[in-house]
């Protein structure tokens, strides 16, 4: 299929579709005719972002608006959020200028901060001039077993975007991380990057030249590496780096050219040779490679899910069923040892959230089910465009980011307990959400206040 | 005036037929053309081409939905034209959405057998049903109406940026959809 396929089956689609939405069009073009100036005057707003452990960029548009306005905004966005979360821990951010400097009225450090860690001041989140959030315009969040906030900016020169800056989540704070750098060489020609380590897991960011991604799984002092030349003869291989020695080890061939994906406990690495249409599981230790034909081909990334070391969730194979309308596929889900490369099980359907959990919403019920196990618990009170938003941990988000009328749902799918946010209309695009499900915290922010929730105990 | 009047009007073969159609659709064929052609002069010819094409095909057509069918019209017609100059002319609309539905459609052949391409169509007609109105509205007016991200940002007063992403986000959920119908992207 190409993109004219797909365009010429979209010019095709049902004329109600064509007249809704050309309705929309015609009432646009008629107010652009009524105002004076020929456009109608807009108002920038901040657009909605639930953010999850993956990595997703968020922009924010400045408002322009008067103090005044802000601060009964904020009074509004405290308000709810007290009001919502009451009965569970709620942390504001200390909001401070960069560099330390005391804004008058700050304490010198968030109260919690001090009964627990003792640490010295510094604020969690640099603040502008304006006393506004740095959760600015270009912000990361990403981590599996910790959860971490980069604030990045744009090279113009280099067309990448950088990371600046690294935080943990760290008790009921954001904590500015140490950021060190490595530099290497692979036969002869350099790489170099930059990481973080947070906790069990290191954060491997700005890269430049010979290396390609440097993998989370962290022993203390050795992380995994893929490496690639992409001179005169192209090569790609999987590599072991000590961080306080500099000594790289290579495990692998110069023939991995593969997007990897590595296992939680760092014992294997899936290698998805995509050009050649097939999936190998790397052991580190014996540093050896075998096919793994039950993981399909086209199946990305994110399509795997890690039980553990040796076992996986993948796509299985379609199931085709005759129906009045033709022939139907039923996708299924697999349960895969890497031992052996045999499927242990399969499952009908496939999990949204980590392969395993499946939603859907009849009537005013949000249903979950998991598919592997066949448990199933319901939620009231969903509407009929709530769908699956993200999953970090045990936790799960669902609702829809696009209608302000509509509730998210906060999910511990461990424990089948959630809770209900109800975010005021007029506040639902400006509320970011990120959701840090290793720490078992709601990261929430406005333009000028940010809070941390504890939502370990969900009811 | 009701669109069932202005096809009447057709019918008798009343010239107010055009007058009327232009009066009341004019404004949004002259968007879908100018998205596609990206020329005034071009979008205008194609425009007085449109309503001769109208003209010669009412009576003995009277299309259920007018408004869809006119439409249908003026698209095919732009894509016409935007094929005859298209090494002459600069990146437009259509393009962009080619190459953004490229990244969606994957690298394979493309689609030889009519009764492939008509399964096609369902699956994606099921795919825009389970939209909600506004993600549909924002995705035809990207991928049938050709309008820019602009247009689409101030229609739904949103920013550009953000109907960039909500766009991207619904480009992701068509792939899923057409994997897990069985297409091999």
């Amino acid at each position: 299929m190409t993109g004219k396929d797909l365009y010429e089956a979209i010019h095709q689609c049902d004329d109600e579709y064509i007249e809704k939405t050309a309705e929309r069009i015609e009432k646009n073009l008629e107010k652009r005719s009524l105002s004076s100036k020929g456009v109608i005057p807009r108002l920038w707003r901040h657009s909605a972002a639930f953010r999850t452990a993956a990595a997703i960029f968020l922009c924010i548009v400045a408002l322009g608006m008067g103090v005044s306005v802000l601060a009964t905004a904020s009074d509004a966005f405290r308000e709810w959020l007290f009001d919502m979360f009451s009965g569970h821990e709620v942390t504001e951010l200390h909001i401070g200028s960069e560099g330390g400097a005391e804004e008058p009225g700050d304490t010198d450090e968030p109260a919690s901060t001090k009964e627990t860690s003792g640490e010295t001041s510094q604020p969690d989140i640099p603040a502008d001039e304006n006393h506004r959030i740095s959760l600015k315009d270009n912000m990361l969040v990403f981590g599996d077993k910790e959860t971490v906030v980069a604030e990045t900016h744009y090279d113009e020169e280099t067309e990448n975007v950088k990371i600046d800056r690294v935080y943990g989540i760290q008790g009921n704070g954001l904590k500015e991380l140490p950021v060190y750098s490595f530099q290497g060489e692979y036969d002869g020609v350099l790489f170099s990057f930059e990481y973080a380590i947070c906790h069990q897991e290191i954060h491997g960011f700005n890269l430049e030249g010979a290396i390609n991604e440097v993998f989370s799984y962290f022993d203390e002092k050795s992380v995994y590496v893929q490496l690639m030349d992409d001179g005169e003869n192209y090569k790609e291989c999987i590599a072991k780096l000590d961080l306080e020695t500099g000594i790289m080890e290579k495990l692998s061939s110069d023939k991995v050219y593969a997007n990897c994906t590595m296992s939680p406990g760092g014992k294997v690495i899936l290698c998805n040779y995509r050009a050649d249409g097939y999936w190998t599981v790397f052991d580190l230790k014996e540093k050896t490679e075998k096919r793994i034909e039950a993981i399909n081909a086209y199946t990305r990334g994110d399509e795997i899910e890690f039980l553990d070391d040796t076992t996986i969730l993948t796509f299985g194979e379609d199931l085709l069923e005759k129906t009045d309308d033709g022939i139907r596929t039923q996708a299924q889900t697999c349960k895969v040892d890497l031992r052996t490369g045999q499927v242990l099980e399969t499952y009908t359907g496939y999990g949204e959230a980590g392969m395993e959990w499946n939603s859907s919403v009849k009537k005013n019920t949000l249903e979950l089910t998991n598919i592997v196990t066949g448990e199933t618990f319901s939620i009231e009170g969903a509407d009929k465009n709530t769908h699956f938003l993200g999953k970090a941990g045990d936790y799960a988000m669902y609702g829809d980011k696009e209608e302000n009328n509509s509730p998210y749902f906060l999910v511990n799918l461990a424990k089948k307990t959630f809770m209900k946010i109800d975010v005021p209309q007029e506040m639902h695009f400006d509320v970011e959400m990120y959701l840090a499900g290793a720490e078992k915290k709601l990261l929430l922010a406005n333009e000028t206040e940010a809070y941390i929730v504890d939502v370990s105990e969900l009811e | 005036m009701e669109d069932k009047d202005i096809i009447a009007l057709y019918w008798e073969r009343s010239e107010r037929a055009i007058e009327e159609t232009d009066i009341k659709y004019g404004k949004l064929c002259r968007s879908i053309s100018m998205g596609i052609v990206d020329d005034r002069r071009d979008s205008e010819e194609v425009i007085n081409d449109s309503w001769l094409a109208v003209w010669n095909t009412l009576p003995p057509q009277w299309p259920k939905l007018f408004k869809a069918y006119v439409c249908r019209i003026v698209k095919n017609l732009s894509l016409k034209r935007f094929t005859h100059n298209h090494a002459l002319k600069r990146k437009c609309v259509y393009e962009q959405s080619l190459e953004e539905l490229n990244d969606c459609a994957g690298h394979g052949a493309a689609i030889d057998d009519a009764v492939m391409k008509e399964e096609l169509v369902k699956t994606v007609s099921r795919f825009l049903g389970d939209l909600s109105d506004n993600n549909r509205d924002i995705f035809l007016e990207r991928y049938w109406f050709a309008s820019s991200l602009e247009e689409i940002a101030e229609r739904h007063d949103i920013s550009k940026k953000t109907a960039s992403m909500r766009l991207s986000r619904i480009r992701e959920q068509l792939k899923k959809y057409l994997r897990k119908e069985g297409y091999d992207l």
